[in-house]
């Protein structure tokens, strides 16, 4: 029954043997992942970012700004002079938490009534704002004199549903993983047919070459994001708040990135085998690290800035403020910014990395 | 001198392997230059190399008067390439793959010209067939047919009949006449003597190095090639086996190797037709015929190779 296991067995050695590529990938993607994921995933959060809008400017106001850093949840990162400017940086994924403070704050005590803050929670990571609410709250209660009357109230995701959280991530997450794959393969697989030997003495050139191999994947792409996204609103009850133009825009960018990120890597290959290897490589950080499912904010600080390079971190953010907070394109400039930068810079590596020549 | 394809001192190394080894040869316009020698001698890279799809060690190639290496685009569009290896797509069918290279090479009036090499190549029962079902024969004439699509000056074949039958191979050569009758330059590499006949020019390459470069004619009138002590005779008898072995058995024989029906010798001066005939009917073979005889193609690559043997 089994007759050959054996040679089978020291001949796939053999192979290994002689590929080093293959062995020294099967090895150390596992454990350098493992690694890294160990340390990254943490589901307590802290340094959330945080805007203030100090209406009162006193002594006593900064002194609440200040109880509020310290516990360590809170990072303040920018400060409004309106109320407008608290919801664009919650809109734009600048600011998680915007801190209201009332214009009153310091005179309360002697009226009789608590001094009172808002706080403005961002929904769309329930993980986040959970703890941003909580921790609010616990310090109201804790501070002595004065008390302290704080409102928080969730934005965007009302009910605090994680549905709302997690399937716009896990659209963006899902594209990258099965467009990055198709374009991975391109020119690996042409170099095993040995067609690539008669398309190299073709006048094509390098980026007609991987234009061409992109452009009908991305076509494949926006059919896949249309069933996905119709999948959200209607199975998930995700209803997309914002604009239908920019969501579409946005989503051509982000697949366009996503397939030039598998043009790279297919220049890289030598084998269909290397290509499978580096795709997974390159798609789980994509996955765990992208804030999809685990807040960036709370990842070691060099992991955190790796976060910075990855496109699904940026589309990941675009989502979410398209769909949920109803974000325009001016609230996402800078994510749009990065995103493009990164898709332009993939796809020129692709083209310059491959050569018209089989040494 | 006007030359369509002028190798210049080409060194090809890989790694600590030198392919090709100062190689120079010259090929006149309108002409079929045939490179021989054995696998691995550096024939594929030779082509490589005119093509632009390798790049030299050192050494430089002139295609149509342009550097293959530097102006690898412009040579691109006006040379044709067969490979060794099938490499078209096989998952595409005869007329996919002949639009496929149409439009890589922006072939003016495409679908007209895609016609006329279909027509001209008698594929059209296949034309809907895709390539992978394709017998070896006919797989050779799509390429072909791929590779002329865009009128090259020069078309490179490497080993364009290996692997197909003879009468495929006498088409496939009929082909490559017509075409060189319309002026396009042929550089052919094959390790058939009957198509290095065939050839205007023929170069036999050795271990990355040319043995020798001439016309067919040329080759075989080459002084050099039997030894002022020795002379070459054609034996013919009732078995050419069996004088074969008998040869081998007996002294002031240097060589022997059977030619159809009948046995090629290179033996010592001294030894004499009939001195020959009747050692033979010693041996036991009667009735044998011994001639002088003018060497071919191949006892000159043979005789050329054994000398320069490493």
């Amino acid at each position: 029954m089994f007759r050959g296991l054996a040679a089978i067995f020291y001949k796939e050695v053999r192979h290994v043997v002689r590929d080093p590529a293959t062995f020294v990938l099967a090895l150390f993607i596992p454990i350098v992942q493992l690694t890294v994921f160990g340390y990254a995933i943490d589901t307590d959060v802290r340094h959330i970012k945080t805007i203030v809008l100090d209406g009162s400017k006193t002594a006593q106001s900064r002194a609440y700004v200040e109880s509020l850093v310290n516990t360590e949840y809170f990072e303040i990162t920018e400060s409004a002079t309106s109320i407008d400017d608290v919801l664009a940086a919650l809109r734009s994924g600048r600011a998680r938490v915007g801190v209201v403070i009332d214009r009153r704050f310091a005179e309360s005590p002697i009226s009789g009534e608590p001094p009172r803050v808002q706080v403005l929670v961002d929904g769309s990571d329930p993980t986040v704002s959970t703890r941003a609410q909580n921790t609010a709250m616990l310090l109201a209660t804790a501070s002595t004199t004065p008390s302290i009357d704080v409102r928080p109230r969730t934005l965007f995701n009302e009910e605090g549903r994680s549905a709302m959280f997690y399937v716009p991530g896990l659209a963006a997450v899902i594209f990258q993983v099965v467009l990055t794959m198709l374009t991975a393969f391109a020119v690996v697989k042409e170099r095993e047919a040995g067609t690539l030997e008669q398309l190299l003495v073709t006048p094509v050139t390098r980026a007609g070459l991987m234009a061409g191999k992109l452009l009908p994947f991305l076509a494949i792409g926006c059919v896949a994001a249309a069933i996905v996204y119709a999948a959200m609103v209607v199975v998930f009850q995700v209803p997309i708040r914002g604009d239908l133009g920019t969501l579409t825009g946005l989503t051509l960018l982000y697949l366009f990135t996503c397939l030039a990120l598998g043009l790279v890597i297919s220049t890289f290959a030598r084998t269909q085998l290397h290509a499978m290897l580096i795709a997974f490589a390159v798609m789980l950080p994509s996955i765990l690290l992208s804030g999809f499912a685990f807040p960036r904010e709370s990842m070691p600080e060099p992991i955190y800035a790796f976060t910075f390079v990855l496109p699904t971190t940026y589309f990941v953010n675009i989502l979410r403020g398209v769909v949920l907070r109803g974000a325009t394109f001016t609230d996402l400039t800078n994510d749009v910014l990065a995103l493009s930068a990164i898709g332009v810079t993939l796809f020129v590596l692709g083209t310059v990395r491959f050569r018209k020549r089989l040494d | 001198m006007n030359a369509a394809l002028s190798v210049r001192s080409i060194v090809k190394r890989f790694g600590a392997f030198t392919a090709l080894d100062g190689v120079s040869l010259d090929v006149v316009p309108g002409s079929i230059f045939g490179l021989l020698g054995p696998n691995g001698s550096g024939k594929s890279t030779l082509i490589r190399i005119c093509c632009g799809s390798l790049r030299p060690t050192s050494g430089q190639v002139l295609v149509l008067g342009l550097d293959a290496t530097r102006d690898a685009e412009a040579v691109r569009r006006r040379i044709g390439y067969m490979s060794q290896a099938f490499s078209l797509y096989r998952d595409l069918s005869v007329a996919e793959n002949l639009q496929f290279f149409g439009r890589v090479y922006g072939v003016p009036n495409r679908d007209a010209r895609i016609a006329e090499i279909v027509e001209r190549l008698h594929i059209a029962p296949y034309r809907d067939r895709y390539a992978q079902n394709l017998s070896g024969g006919w797989r050779q004439r799509l390429a072909l047919g791929c590779a002329l699509l865009h009128r090259p000056d020069v078309l490179f074949l490497d080993e364009p009949t290996a692997g197909i039958d003879p009468v495929a191979r006498r088409e496939l050569w009929n082909l490559l006449f017509e075409l060189a009758a319309d002026g396009t330059t042929l550089f052919v590499t094959t390790h058939y003597m009957d198509e290095a006949e065939r050839c205007d020019r023929v170069a036999y390459v050795h271990y990355g190095k040319i043995l020798v470069d001439g016309t067919p004619d040329e080759l075989k009138a080459r002084p050099d090639l039997t030894l002022p002590n020795q002379r070459r005779v054609l034996v013919r008898g009732p078995n050419a086996t069996h004088v074969l072995r008998a040869l081998s058995a007996m002294k002031d024989i240097h060589e022997a190797t059977v030619f159809g029906a009948e046995v090629h010798a290179v033996v010592a001066n001294e030894l004499s037709d009939a001195e020959l005939v009747a050692r033979l009917d010693r041996a036991g073979l009667a009735r044998a015929q011994v001639e002088g005889a003018e060497p071919n193609l191949e006892d000159v690559f043979v005789t050329m190779a054994r000398r320069n043997r490493v």
